[in-house]
């Protein structure tokens, strides 16, 4: 309690908070400090305003029609006084029972009361997509509900059966979910080696980002899975208790949950697919385990120096990133520094959460863009082709609009088939408190950002017309990328923090052509093709993409190579560079289509819904 | 005159001289006739305190905190003595001490809105920003002409992102001392922090006026005004106010840091490198400088260096379990 108006008769005290350390605070959260506040003409912060009356309407907000909003996310508590209950979870674009159409995963957290028995704990959710624009929840049936408290997901057949298996990452012990082939998942995670578990239910790891890839070419997927921090349930790193300092409990001098820093982080593991079902830890032979204990979160293999291997990306919270360049000989060579990829442009560790991953130049090379904290921009890192790496953020247009967002879920996808990769960017804020601070200038639920590639190295914001899918504000968190409706458009699925899903579907009024290719892959090549590089030539551009397995935020996307090819009405040539070895040179008859391609038989077959419109 | 001044000086007491030492600004000789004053008479008058005040006004912080505490233990009910501890405890960077000497102050005489100035800023030091604002508010209150008040109100408000309100009191700072070329500067800060950019960059350029024009100014104004031109893709007019920076202050490892960046960012390794490795010097525990070097002799392909900096730079990112660095 202060004193009344200090003089007249009422005595001044100046007491001190006990909240209040002596020493300066440090914000848990890595960013670059306040930062100026942008808002609206309504005076709304930018992050949930700034929409405009009339513009071109790229995506359309149709989860509830789709039937998505049944299900919603429950993470923790609203207060979010816990870091565990802020980080949200992913959500995986898959066919599990090779009907030809994407369904949606979508992981579920957890509650403390869930935890403990107290009561039920939230699902996840296995949307099957029924073909008519809906989709209906299978998960019950499917054996996939999970009930931890979950946070990421990755899709990779890792027993090379034709069928995608699902990872869940977990606060605690993992899943991996075996596809039966029948409709159905099984469990395997303690038989394959690769379910974390701790021992002791009260003190476990939180498990975040997981990726699939053939790290030593053997034809078999191995996994990665990122750790986030050490948690004890009984002890939760709450200000003024024994498991944190009140240093790192502060954002702009306000008192909000602790961490990451100040917390101890956890380590990553690698596990090498053994072949019958089981896997072998082989994060420290390959020297990948993060001995340093970085605040992992996004994770993705993918070919970043182009010698046709998978290299390892880890995006790290608040810590510096990690890059492994893969040596060829079952091991890791750390570039993370040398590469331009552990810090952004100023030298500043940030607090990474998703990666994108896409070749924005079309010069054949694969750019990073790495979404992180506000009062931060989002990392646009430019490759030189060999694997090293630019901070071009500002210079590319994307650094000035993310500032005030807290990204999480990221992607490249061509949304108007023009042939060049466009950015896709969801974002939420992580401290509830932002709402009560409208000086900050940011919201706690805000609207996803899409940047439009114009053609030079340089993006642009589109206009988030009201009522349309940019304008959605949620707190967004996991967001997988991928062709639902098999119309030859990208479509956006997103979890949201503690409410239902986002389904954005693909409207853009553009009549471009495009093509995409399902690869099958043999031998060397896992069977799902995860690690494989297309390079398209149409229209006088090279295009090039990848296969992934994980990346964004805790999500793993469609795994269909798409191609938007603006005016072209035909394709110049396909060159498939499989992943574990071989080039296949195809020449797709027609465009609009979706081709099945098998390692060393061509088109195998195709896909076309329009065609059966009547549009071909 | 000066023989009648001699004589003068014979006559008067040590105490005498010393309050005229003390008038005259030349606190070295008061503080030394104060003590004599007091040790001819003990406690029989207000030396002590004045000698307090003599030492805190040489910036003998340490020495005035012991001497104002044997006053204020023979004279507990002098309100001057606790203010004058609290001033100088503040100055020793013991806010949570100084703050207990205020409140006992406060309870025998009413605090003047200086006092309430340095309580203020005794919660900045404690990083307890609300009750600064109050407490600078409430000195703003008392004497709306206090312009030192205003301007660590602006700071405060500034350091929670008020930047509106930062912009109102530093402005009010300026009507009363238009010269002060600390609120110009952090005036320009809230306008650029309040994205006026337009209003931020004239007033970085009076700021930049202002210091051309003081030969005592510091690196600061130009300091800050580059990194606003830096941010804003104006490398080449930050190129020349850097290079002012380090002359003013050699010592300043971000004045040498952003040089030496925006001399790679134009170009020129080989000086950018002269540079980093200057900031580098002066501030060798900083990841951020090693990291920087590190890329530039990378573009220069002096690969060995390169990694040795850029090694140096994750060894001080360090790790981070939960003693780790952070």
């Amino acid at each position: 309690m202060r004193g009344l108006l200090c003089g007249i008769l009422a005595a001044c005290t100046f007491p001190i908070a006990a909240q209040n350390p002596a020493s300066p605070a440090q914000n848990g959260m890595a960013s670059a400090g306040p930062q100026a506040a942008t808002f609206d003409r309504e005076h709304r912060p930018i992050t949930a305003g700034g929409l405009v009356k009339t513009g071109p309407v790229v995506l359309m907000e149709i989860a509830k029609q789709a039937g998505l909003t049944t299900w919603r996310n429950v993470t923790g508590t609203p207060q979010k006084n816990i870091i565990v209950e802020a980080k949200g979870s992913g959500v995986a674009l898959l066919d599990y029972d090779n009907d030809g159409w994407l369904d949606i995963y979508m992981v579920n957290g957890s509650t403390f009361d869930a935890q403990t028995g107290k009561t039920a704990p939230p699902h996840a959710a296995l949307f099957h997509n029924n073909r008519d624009g809906t989709f209906t929840d299978v998960a019950q049936q499917a054996g996939v509900t999970n009930d931890r408290w979950g946070l990421g997901v990755a899709v990779g057949d890792y027993d090379n059966d034709g069928w995608p298996d699902l990872y869940v990452t977990n606060l605690g012990t993992n899943r991996l979910y075996h596809n039966n082939r029948n409709g159905t998942f099984t469990d395997v995670a303690e038989k394959a080696g690769v379910a974390l578990d701790s021992g002791n239910p009260q003190v476990v790891v939180d498990h975040t980002g997981a990726t699939f890839g053939d790290y030593d070419g053997d034809g078999r997927l191995d996994l990665f899975v990122a750790g986030y921090i050490h948690f004890d349930f009984q002890n939760p790193p709450i200000a003024g208790t024994k498991a944190t300092s009140f240093e790192t409990c502060q954002y702009r001098s306000l008192n909000v949950m602790c961490g990451p820093r100040g917390l101890e982080g956890a380590g990553d593991h690698l596990f090498h697919n053994n072949g019958d079902g089981t896997f072998t830890d082989v994060s420290e032979k390959a020297g990948v385990s993060d001995r340093s204990g970085f605040y992992g979160l996004g994770a993705l293999f993918v070919d970043v120096n182009n010698d046709g291997r998978p290299d390892l990306l880890v995006a790290d919270d608040s810590t510096p990133n990690y890059l492994y360049i893969n040596k060829g000989d079952g091991t890791f060579e750390d570039d993370s520094y040398s590469s331009g990829y552990a810090l952004n442009g100023d030298g500043r560790e940030v607090s990474n959460m998703g990666i994108a991953a896409g070749d924005y130049e079309n010069n054949g090379h694969l750019d990073l863009v790495n979404t992180d904290f506000s009062d931060d921009y989002d990392v646009v890192f430019l490759n030189d082709g060999q694997g090293d790496f630019s901070d071009v953020s500002y210079r590319s247009g994307i650094a000035s609009p993310t500032i005030p967002f807290v990204g999480f879920g990221d992607g490249f996808l061509d949304y108007d088939n023009d042939g060049w990769k466009d950015l896709f960017i969801v974002n939420g804020h992580v401290y509830p408190q932002a709402d009560q601070h409208p000086e900050w200038g940011m919201s706690y639920a805000q609207r996803p950002l899409l940047f439009h590639n114009l053609q030079n190295g340089k993006f642009e914001l589109v206009p988030a017309v009201e009522g349309a899918g940019l304008a959605t504000v949620a707190v967004g968190r996991g967001a997988a990328f991928g062709d639902l409706f098999n119309d030859g458009k990208i479509d956006v699925v997103i979890n949201n923090l503690d409410g239902p899903p986002i389904l954005l579907r693909n409207v853009n009024p553009d009549r471009h052509h495009w093509i995409e290719f399902k690869l099958t892959g043999n031998g060397k090549t896992p069977r799902d093709a995860v690690g494989t590089t297309v390079y398209l030539t149409a229209g006088g551009i090279r295009q090039r993409e990848d296969v992934m397995s994980g990346g964004s935020y805790l999500s793993s996307s469609d795994m269909r190579a798409h191609f938007g090819l603006g005016e072209a009405a035909s394709v110049d040539e396909v060159e498939i560079h499989w992943a574990g070895g071989g080039i296949e040179k195809l020449k797709p008859p027609a465009v609009d289509r979706i081709y099945s391609v098998e390692k060393g038989k061509g088109i195998t077959g195709f896909l076309c819904t329009l065609c059966k419109k009547g549009k071909q | 005159m000066l023989v009648a001044s001699a004589q003068n000086s014979q006559t008067q007491t040590p105490y005498d001289q010393a309050h005229a030492a003390f008038a005259r600004g030349d606190y070295a000789q008061a503080a030394d006739l104060y003590a004599q004053a007091d040790a001819a008479h003990p406690g029989q008058s207000d030396a002590l305190l004045f000698e307090g005040k003599s030492l805190a006004n040489l910036g003998k912080f340490a020495e005035a905190d012991a001497v104002l505490r044997r006053y204020a233990f023979r004279h507990p009910d002098s309100a001057d003595a606790f203010f004058m501890l609290g001033f100088v405890l503040h100055r020793e960077d013991k806010p949570a001490d100084s703050l207990k000497e205020y409140t006992q102050a406060a309870k025998l005489a009413t605090p003047k809105a200086d006092d309430l100035r340095i309580v203020g800023l005794d919660y900045v030091l404690l990083n307890d920003y609300p009750d600064a604002i109050h407490w600078l508010e409430k000195a703003t209150t008392f004497d709306p002409q206090n312009e030192q008040a205003w301007y660590s109100l602006g700071r405060c408000y500034y350091s929670q992102s008020r930047f509106k309100d930062a912009e109102s009191s530093l402005q009010r700072a300026l009507s009363l001392d238009p010269k002060d070329a600390k609120a110009v500067t952090n005036l320009a800060l809230a306008y650029e922090m309040d994205n006026n950019l337009a209003e931020a960059d004239r007033t970085y350029r009076s700021s930049i006026e202002l210091a051309q024009a003081d030969p005592h100014t510091d690196e600061w104004p130009f300091l800050n005004y580059a990194s606003f031109l830096l941010e804003n893709d104006r490398t080449a007019e930050a190129l020349p106010l850097l290079r002012r920076a380090v002359v003013l202050n050699p010592r300043c490892a971000d004045c040498h840091a952003k040089l030496g960046k925006a001399l790679a960012a134009t170009g020129n390794s080989q000086e950018a490198v002269t540079e980093l490795t200057a900031a580098v010097a002066l501030s060798p525990d900083d990841p951020k400088l090693h990291y920087a070097l590190g890329h530039v002799y990378q573009s220069l392909g002096m690969r060995d260096k390169a990694k040795a900096e850029l090694d140096l730079s994750a060894k001080l990112y360090g790790s981070r379990d939960a003693a780790g660095p952070q």
